[in-house]
Formats: structure tokens, sequence, C-alpha cells
């Protein structure tokens, strides 16, 4: 039975329920409200993320439910994404954060990993002035402190 | 489109001449918004801000705060170091993220917490080293004769592998709970700061220490210093108070830092050793430094001395650097004490010729047995075989063999292993066919775990030196070959050995080699210190893979991974290497035509693990290492071409300004994780620490 998610500029959209439980807020709600017709409004997402956010859902529609493991080990932290993941994380930077707060928002974790994932790898191996710009951050140190963070992190310069 | 165009200069302009009258209205009317928004809301709100204004829009301050989190649980500690620079916002959320940086300490290698340890060092001492003092009570004459100790090890707690990892979290929540701990923060980030400083050859700090007297051996045991004159003074110099007070000189005659102790009765000092299998310190209230009167009979048994001091009257004393008591051990009548090792239980002395006592700790230190190695003994270093339980075949019968420990004695050849019984259980002799310069042991009772023997040696004919990791493995596979199976695991080199003079320390993975050129006669004599992280190579190679010897991998899967390793080597030998290199490329194709397993070569090398059956008086079949025969050309070829053999020379420092007028007789007297004792000349002692 479909499912009639509604975005935030009022467009309806039609997933499986399969999909549309990708998502555990959708899912509780579903579970709550029982079986209706009534499309299921989703005020924080634009209907561009959540175009993105279904094409994820869908492809992803028959992988294991993600056992919840709230530990998140260090040990075992993977920085590997799956191709067809990091093809889907291929969009501005824009869109990128606001699938990542639609993941969060909808509550979909195995997308939020993913997008944290792929943020962390933009600011991976860059120095301050290389983050700043890769995010348009204005460095708002003061001299003092930036000469002072400078000497700090001396040792962590070059490599 | 073209629409909104036109549309939006006219509201503009609507906007401004109602700007008075509506300007109060607007402002509450969006104070009133905010009030209802709820905090995605606002976040939402402030991003289209930024988006609007287009100042300083950061998507990853304005994320919830457990978002960032889980970006920043992403990174490594040297990214997360550079992000705290990047700007106020990311500042706060990187600092102020505890967890953060615990979950980062608490995957970093517990083994190599090394700055950690040195603060809190009394935390970390392992379940198995605290259960010693209950041996004190045995009876010594049982295990001279008697293979089992069956009775002893029901007792002993099982240092399992299962519950280390926990044990480690355990002894981390302890030391955050400790006084001197500073957060998880400034740990890791000394931490990371000590491992780019070893790996750029740079060091923070440096103190000087000069006496009126010849330097004999040195002893650094974080925080103390340990150094002996010629006129056998023993100070014991508190490094942590020095560099806490900011002194470059140490202040050797000042109380406050140094304990001066002269051992009564006694020659010069030829070796000093400092028991660190963890006993715990009792705090003792009379400092009086001076030498005690006489062997005290009422001695704490659960205590023993934790230093000892090896001398020219065939003695070792055993001395408690806090209350100045002393005791000497019965008298070694063979010969002079060479060195002096700490196992868990016992007190090892190895002579000039290669005669070696063991000797019970605690008590009296009763000698408890001996036994020879027949050669110049040039290093001990002890491995451990977790709970040291193990299940023997002895004529039919199935027994518990209690064994945890074994001396490795390095000499010019090879090394000898002794089991702590040095009868029945092991006697390996691993011959190299090279010149032996050091060995290292590295026991690890925490994942990932590594109990291996790092030897470093110089390659006869090339002269490079070479370390290799052999792997040490506990128990017996079968009664026939009762040995802690050392696989041969991997190899690196570090370039191109010095003459006679240079020095060399191990510690852990990290060497530090001082090494003495003359160029010319007009620039002179020159020095270097060379400081080198064999797991830096491991680290940056991801071909660099641990093998045994039962793996079988090709050699031209894994040679990607040392091309790249090639590639940045730098430095004054670079004709000597691209020698080898083509030699190596050439013998790379041989390989194709002969698929050769690669790690054969190796195993070849180290020549026969030759297993005596010590208890049944069985012959010690020794045999020449391969080397001393003309190698077979495929031996050969197999050996040269591993592609573990890494060509890296680590970062110098040249002491050439350090030594002043001392260059010649620079070197190295002792070095730990973080710091290096170099000898710059017969009086002075200079310490760097890189951090």
């Amino acid at each position: 039975m479909p499912v009639t998610l509604t975005s935030l500029d009022n467009q309806e959209f039609k997933v499986d329920k399969e999909v549309a439980e990708r998502s555990i807020l959708i899912k509780n709600m579903i579970e709550d409200v029982g079986e209706s017709d009534a499309p299921i409004p989703l005020p924080n997402v634009s209907a561009a993320v959540l175009t993105k956010v279904i094409e994820y859902c869908e492809h992803h529609r028959n992988d294991p439910v993600q056992v919840q493991d709230e530990t998140d080990d260090p040990r075992k932290r993977s920085n590997d994404i799956e191709e067809w993941d990091m093809k889907f994380m291929q969009v501005d930077q824009e869109m990128l954060f606001e699938i990542i707060l639609a993941a969060n928002y909808l509550d979909i974790k195995p997308l939020l990993d993913v997008g944290c994932k792929t943020v962390a790898n933009i600011i991976k191996g860059k120095t301050p002035e290389e983050i700043r710009k890769a995010f348009n951050i204005v460095n708002d140190f003061t001299p003092e402190e930036e000469a002072q963070i400078k000497k700090e992190n001396e040792w962590a310069e070059d490599r | 489109m073209d629409a909104a165009g036109r549309n939006s200069p006219r509201k503009r302009q609507k906007n401004h001449g109602a700007h008075s009258e509506t300007q109060t209205l607007t402002h509450s009317r969006l104070r009133e918004l905010v009030a209802i928004c709820d905090h995605s809301d606002l976040q939402v709100l402030q991003r289209l801000l930024g988006q609007t204004t287009h100042s300083g829009y950061d998507p990853v301050s304005i994320l919830p705060a457990e978002i960032s989190h889980a970006i920043f649980l992403q990174l490594e500690g040297m990214d997360l170091v550079r992000c705290r620079a990047v700007c106020r916002p990311w500042r706060e959320m990187i600092q102020g993220d505890g967890a953060l940086w615990r979950a980062k300490v608490l995957a970093w290698d517990p083994a190599e917490c090394s700055l950690l340890r040195d603060e809190c060092s009394h935390l970390l001492v392992l379940p198995q080293e605290e259960s010693d003092s209950q041996t004190g009570e045995d009876d010594e004459g049982t295990d001279v004769d008697t293979d089992t100790d069956t009775d002893k090890n029901g007792e002993r707690k099982n240092h399992t592998i299962k519950d280390a990892s926990t044990a480690v979290e355990n002894t981390l929540n302890k030391i955050a709970k400790t006084p001197g701990f500073r957060g998880w923060e400034a740990t890791l980030v000394r931490e990371l700061a000590l491992r780019q400083n070893w790996y750029q050859g740079r060091y923070a700090h440096e103190m000087t220490l000069t006496l009126d007297r010849n330097i004999k051996p040195v002893l650094l045991n974080w925080p103390i210093l340990i150094v002996v004159d010629d006129a056998s003074r023993v100070f014991f110099i508190d490094l942590f108070k020095v560099r806490q007070d900011r002194h470059e000189v140490i202040p050797v005659w000042d109380t406050k830092y140094t304990n001066i102790l002269q051992p009564q009765s006694y020659g010069a000092v030829r070796c000093v050793a400092w028991d660190s299998t963890g006993y715990p310190k009792i705090e003792s209230h009379d400092r009086n430094g001076g030498p005690s009167d006489d062997v005290d009979d009422d001695l704490d048994e659960e205590t023993p001395y934790n230093l000892a001091l090896g001398g020219y009257l065939r003695s070792i004393q055993m001395c408690d650097p806090v209350t100045g008591k002393s005791v000497v051990l019965p008298e070694v009548l063979h010969g002079v004490p060479l060195h002096i090792v700490f196992m868990q239980d016992q007190v090892l002395s190895v002579t000039l010729d290669g005669l070696i006592t063991y000797f019970r700790k605690g008590m009296d230190y009763r000698p408890v047995r001996s036994s020879t190695v027949d050669t110049k003994v040039i290093q001990v270093a002890v491995v451990s075989f977790g709970s040291g339980v193990y299940e023997r075949n002895v004529g039919g019968t199935s027994a518990t063999v209690f064994w945890k420990e074994a001396a490795c004695f390095a000499h010019e050849g090879g090394v000898i292993i002794k089991d702590e019984h040095a009868r029945s259980l092991c006697r390996v002799h691993l011959e190299l066919g090279a010149r032996l310069l050091q060995i290292q042991a590295i026991v690890d009772g925490t994942p990932p775990y590594r109990n291996e023997l790092l030897i470093l040696y110089e390659e006869p004919l090339t002269r490079q030196r070479v370390v290799l990791t052999v792997e040490m493995e506990p128990g017996f596979r079968k009664e026939k070959a009762r040995i802690p199976c050392p696989h041969t695991v991997s190899a690196a080199t570090l370039g191109r050995g010095g003459d006679a003079r240079d020095s060399i320390a191990m510690y852990r993975d990290r060497i530090a080699i001082v090494s003495h050129r003359n160029c010319s006669s007009d620039l002179g004599h020159y020095c270097t210190l060379r400081l080198i992280d064999t797991r830096e190579n491991k680290v940056l190679s991801t071909e660099f893979v641990t093998k045994k010897s039962s793996s079988t991998t090709s050699s031209l899967s894994s040679r990607p991974g040392r091309d790249s390793e090639e590639s940045d080597v730098g430095g004054d030998d670079e004709e000597e290497e691209e020698d080898e290199e083509e030699e190596e490329e050439k013998l790379v194709e041989e390989d194709i035509h002969d698929s050769f397993a690669v790690d054969e070569g190796h195993e070849g090398r180290l020549c026969e693990i030759d297993e005596s059956n010590g208890g049944r008086g069985g012959k010690e079949t020794k045999r020449r290492s391969p080397s001393a025969h003309p190698p077979s050309p495929h031996h050969h070829s197999r050996r040269r071409k591993n592609p573990a053999w890494i060509q890296r020379r680590g970062k110098t420092i040249s002491l050439s300004d350090l030594a002043d007028n001392n260059k010649a007789a620079c070197r190295i007297l002792a070095m730990d994780h973080a710091r290096i004792v170099l000898g710059m000349g017969p009086r002075i002692v200079k310490i760097l620490c890189l951090v």
C-alpha cells in the first residue's frame, strides 16, 4: 500500500510503505495512526530534498534494518562509503546539509551516517584555511587568538 | 521567473516607503515569531539568514550538536586538531565535546598511550602482575626440579584476552579520575604531537645534567632518571619536577629534585635495572638518601626492592631508592654481573662470560638456578605469555605447566630464548648470520595484541641495518617443539650502518641512532641523531601486512606498498639505495618465473629453531645459519625481494651544536617513547624531550 508524503511546499509524493518506513519517524507515525489514506505532512523537508531522500530509500529498500547500536564503538568505525551512496552524495553543499538535516528529522540513521561521513571526508586532511574555504567560513579569531592557535598547532602543520 | 524579477523591486520600494510606521510592528512580530519557533525551526531560520546575507554561512556549526558530534567522530585526531583552528564556533564545538576526545583516546592502541601512562603509571598495572606478590610464600625448592606447579596455577588470575579491552577502558576511567589528569583533549593532542615529532625528528625541550665524575650506567624510568657515576653514587633525579619548574640545567645537588644514594662497600656499578613489573609502591616517610647500615631482616616481603645495581664485586645490590635500604644478593661467584633483568618472580643476572643466575624476588633473594649461554650477552629482554598456563604431555599423561615468561638473550650472532625455569620448556636459538645490534620485546596484553621480538641487526654484506620482527607464540604446539614458536613476520631496513661509534637504542617500535661521520678535514666531525618509528611505516603502507609463515602472499601483489615507501626516501646514502632498488627490480622479475611464497625467505635466514629436550638430557643441535654457507641463488633472491623491506631512514637531529667539544663521545644512554638521554662526553648528559 502506497503512502503519501507531503513536503514543505505542499508537493505530494506517493511511495511504497516499505520505502517510507526506512524513516523511523514515518514508521512510528504509521504505527500510531494506523492504516489511513491521509497524507503524512513533512513540514521540515522541501520537495527537492524529499525527492533525494526517497531516491535513497528506494535504493536501500531491501537493506536489513540496522540494529540499533548506540554504543558506536570507535574501534570498529569505518570510513568507507558504498559506491552508490558516494555517487548519491555528489550534490552541492547546501543540498548535502539539507539531506543530513532531513535524515536527522526523518530518523534515517544510515543516510545520516553517510551524510556525516561525506562531510568528514571533505574536512579530512585539510588545513584550517582549506576547511574555511571549503565551507565558506569566516575566520573570526582575533589576531592574538590566531597567533596563540598557530603556536599551539605548530607541530601539526607539516607532515 | 521574469515576473518575480519585476516583482521584487516594487515590493522593496513599498517596504521602504512604509518603513517608519511598520518598523516597530515588524520587529515585535518577528520577536513573536522567534518565540514560537522550536529548536529545529530556529536552525532553519538561522540557515536562511545565513544564506540571504552570505556572511559566513557555516553549515556545520548550525547543525544540531549530535550531528556535528557524529561528523567529528569520523575524523582522525590530527584532523580534529586542525578543525579546532578553523573558527570560534568550531573550536567551541570541538573543545567542549569531551565524549568526542574520549572516544578518540579509546580508539588509540592502549599500549601506545604512552603519555597517559607516564602521568598515571601506578594505575596501569596489569592484573597478571598484581598477582605476583603471593609467590613469595611458596616454597622455592619445589619448583627447581619439577616441571609443574599446578597448584599455583589455579590461584592465578587468568589474564585473558577477552576482558582485556574492558580492562583498558576501566584503566582509562581510573586515569580520568586521577588528579594529575588534564583532560582527554590535552592527552590526545600531546600524544599526537609526540608522534608527529618522532616522525619529523624534532624535540620540544632539552635538559642538561653535568656531574663532576664520569658517568657510568644511566637508566630512564620516567619520571625518574637514574644516573650512576664512577664514584658509585646513584642519583635519582625527578625529571618531572625539573621540567615543571622549567630548569634547563638539572640541579643535581638540589635535594628537591635529586636523591643521592651511595651504596656501601661497593665498587664501580656496571649495570642498573629497575623493576617495573608492578609492585605497589609504598609511600615512605624517611627520605634519608644515605647508605643503609646493614641488611634489614624485617623487610617487607611483599615489596621487594625495585632497583638493582650490579658491580665488579661479583654481586648485585638491591636497593629501595626511597628508603635507601639495600640488600646484597648472595654472591654470584662466577663473574662480573653484566646485565640484570627483572622478571615477574625472579631477578636474573648475566655475567660477562654468559652465566645466567636466577634469584627469587623478595625475601632473601636466594639464587634459584643457573645456566649458561657460553657467549657474551649484549642484551636481555623478557617476553611474557599471558596467564602462563599450558597443557603439556609428559610421558603419556598431560600435565599443566606453569610458564609465563621467557628471557631472550641477545648475543652478537643471534638470540637465545630460555624459559624462566631455564631447563626443559624451551631453549631456542635464533642464528642470524649477521651482527645483532639490539633486541626489543614488545608484549601487549591489550588489543591489538602483540607479542613480538624486534631484532635489529646489520647485514654483513650490504651493511644495511634491518629490523626483524619475530612473532612470539606462547605454549606448546606439540610435544616435540616445545618452543615459543617464533614466526618471522616482517623486516624493515633502516639504511646503512655506520661505524663502531654509533649507538642505538630501541623503545618499542621506535629506534634512535646516533651516528658519527668524519666527512673531510675541513668539515670535521659531525654527529646526528636519527629517529625512526618503524610503526609509522606500517601505518603509512597499507600493504605492510603482518605475515605469518603460514600465509602465502605473493610478492607481486605486495609490491606497490613497498614502492610507495621507497618513493619518499631521502638522505645521503641515495646511491646505495638505488643500487639496491635496481637489484630488487631484477629479482622481482625473476620471481615471476618462480612463484615462491615470499615469507619463506626469512624463515630460511633465521635458520634452525633448535629444540632441546633439556628435561630428558637431549643434546643441543646447533646449526649454522644459511648465510654462513654459500647461499643458494634461490634462497638469496627470495630474501631480497621481500616486499616488507622498507627503505626509510627517519629524520635527523643534528647533534653537532649540542655536543660542542664532545662530539666524538656522543652516545645514547637511554631512551623511552618521548625522551632520549644522550651522553655528551664523559660527564654531561642531555635529555631531549620530544613533547
